[in-house]
């Protein structure tokens, strides 16, 4: 083994050594080998140092980057550390006053008017569900936008998109992609939202609490809005998820890494709790597993899905885990083995 | 020379998260060495940035941003040894434990952009034998263990990691200084 021309049987013995291969023999013959000349031992040392430095990468994802942007995230804005333009704003606002009062009675009116046409025009709408099939339902509008429907999903839209805006209503759980219109703003009514976008694609679901609207971002930037009092109002971008809840909006980062996996059928349960991931394949599945043990609902599952059906994804859990499950009237109840 | 400083000091937020994003876990990594407690590494790197960005329009950083951020986490790292000095078996902890590694923030930053290296060597490398590579050296599995579960003999496994070792060592040529 020189230097220049450390062949492949070299390397393979390399690898086998630090790998901790070698039987005691091996070991004692390969290390009189390295030790017989200087150029083989500088260089055995600088290969072994590769190896030892690859420890680092084995710690690497025990920090969760996502997570921890996410807490800073919180943090900054509880401490008004993220309202750069507010002191601006404050100061325009006073002297802008009047004007702004004749622009409120405009945007009333125009609010008022656009009801109206809408109402009228929804002579020529559609509707979309998806309550009779499981499938997820792609959808195409007519300016090219597509909108995925989850299980248990509606949208109303129109044949075609008339006017300054592309209005559609929306109830259930949805991926939507918007093709770019800067003229033609795209707006979504779901419940007591209004989502916002010019060009996008982000997620909507309405089924995730009472009064609640969730939007995901995952391209570009969404406007979210309370219908019933349209000061109350959020810019969302990517990788953010805003709550509608009653007349309030929290925009918080998006921690949960399965999110979409209804979409992508792709479920990342690496060190994700047990409960989380039920939650994940319910939504996903729309089915309804049910896990009463806290013990269980702890464990952190370490296998990844992609694109299997259910039941091949209950029982590799549940073998992975140790578990067993019950088929009980619409609910599958996990429980110790 | 420090656009990103520019931009932060001027209240972007996504030049800040991509800053963060990039560097939050080697420093974590850093941070661990002293502080041998991963909660106590990722909070203290965390307020570091939190004060960054607080603190952006007064910051005056002649140096990269990364060997900034380096040279504040050894810092505070220290101070927070220091503060447990009282105690003995922190004494004895500090003499055994960080008198081992170089503390050296230029060096560590070397080591990182060694990691990054690697990663992408890794990632270059054939699918099979990326795979085995990091079954041996990342999970653990003996050469045999992972014969079993490839389905493959344990010679293919041997040539394998003899690849990604000359590999590795090929991409690394530059780094000839580095002793750990």
């Amino acid at each position: 083994m020189v230097f220049e021309e450390i062949n492949k049987k070299d390397w393979e013995a390399i690898a086998t050594y630090l790998s901790g291969e070698m039987n005691q023999q091996e070991a004692v013959d390969f290390e009189k080998r390295v030790a017989a000349s200087k150029e083989n031992e500088a260089y055995f040392k600088q290969v072994k140092t590769d190896w030892e430095i690859m420890e680092n990468l084995k710690q690497k994802n025990t920090f969760d980057t996502n997570k921890a942007w996410g807490n800073l995230y919180n943090k900054m804005e509880q401490d008004g550390l993220l309202d750069t333009k507010s002191s601006i704003n404050k100061f325009k606002l006073s002297r802008l006053a009047e004007i702004a009062a004749i622009f409120v009675v405009g945007i009333l009116l125009t609010t008022l008017l656009y009801y109206i046409v809408s109402d009228t025009t929804k002579k020529n709408w559609q509707v979309a569900d998806t309550y009779e099939s499981p499938e997820i339902r792609t959808i195409k509008l007519s300016d090219g936008s597509v909108v995925y429907l989850n299980a248990e999903s509606k949208l109303y839209f129109p044949e075609a998109f008339e006017g300054d805006v592309r209005i559609v209503e929306f109830e259930g759980d949805g991926f939507f992609e918007i093709s770019k219109n800067p003229n033609k703003p795209f707006i979504i009514k779901a419940k007591n939202a209004e989502i916002r976008v010019l060009g996008t694609s982000f997620n909507v679901n309405t089924k995730a609490g009472n009064d609640r609207v969730e939007v995901l971002v995952e391209t570009g930037k969404v406007q979210l809005t309370a219908t019933k009092n349209k000061s109350i109002h959020k810019v969302l971008e990517p990788g953010f998820i805003g709550t509608l809840d009653n007349n309030n909006i929290k925009k918080e980062i998006n921690t949960d890494i399965n999110y979409m996996a209804w979409k992508t059928r792709t479920f990342n349960f690496e060190g994700v709790p047990l409960k989380k991931a039920v939650e994940a394949l319910n939504r996903a599945y729309n089915v309804n597993i049910v896990c009463n043990d806290d013990r269980i609902n702890n464990i952190k599952l370490v296998s990844p899905f992609q694109n299997k059906p259910l039941d091949t994804v209950i029982q590799v859990l549940c073998e992975l885990e140790h578990l067993k499950f019950e088929k009980q009237g619409n609910n599958i109840v996990l429980m110790p083995k | 020379m420090n656009l990103i400083l520019r931009r932060i000091q001027k209240g972007d937020l996504k030049a800040f998260e991509s800053l963060f994003k990039e560097l939050y876990s080697p420093l974590c990594l850093y941070a661990n060495k002293y502080l041998q407690d991963k909660d106590k590494a990722e909070e203290t790197v965390q307020d570091i940035f939190y004060g960054i960005w607080k603190n952006r329009e007064k910051l005056d950083i002649r140096v990269s941003f990364k060997s900034y951020l380096y040279k504040a986490v050894q810092n505070n790292c220290l101070q927070q040894i220091q503060h447990h000095l009282v105690e003995d078996k922190y004494k004895q902890y500090v003499k055994s434990e960080v008198a081992h590694f170089h503390s050296d923030p230029a060096k560590e930053m070397e080591l990182q952009e060694m990691n990054e290296v690697i990663e992408q060597t890794l990632d270059s490398l054939p699918e099979r034998c990326k795979e085995i590579f990091s079954m041996s050296r990342f999970e653990g599995l003996k050469y045999r263990e992972i014969a079993e579960k490839l389905e493959i003999s344990t010679k293919t496994v041997e040539a394998n990691m003899g690849k990604a070792l000359q590999a590795f060592r090929q991409n690394l040529k530059q780094y000839v200084g580095v002793n750990s």
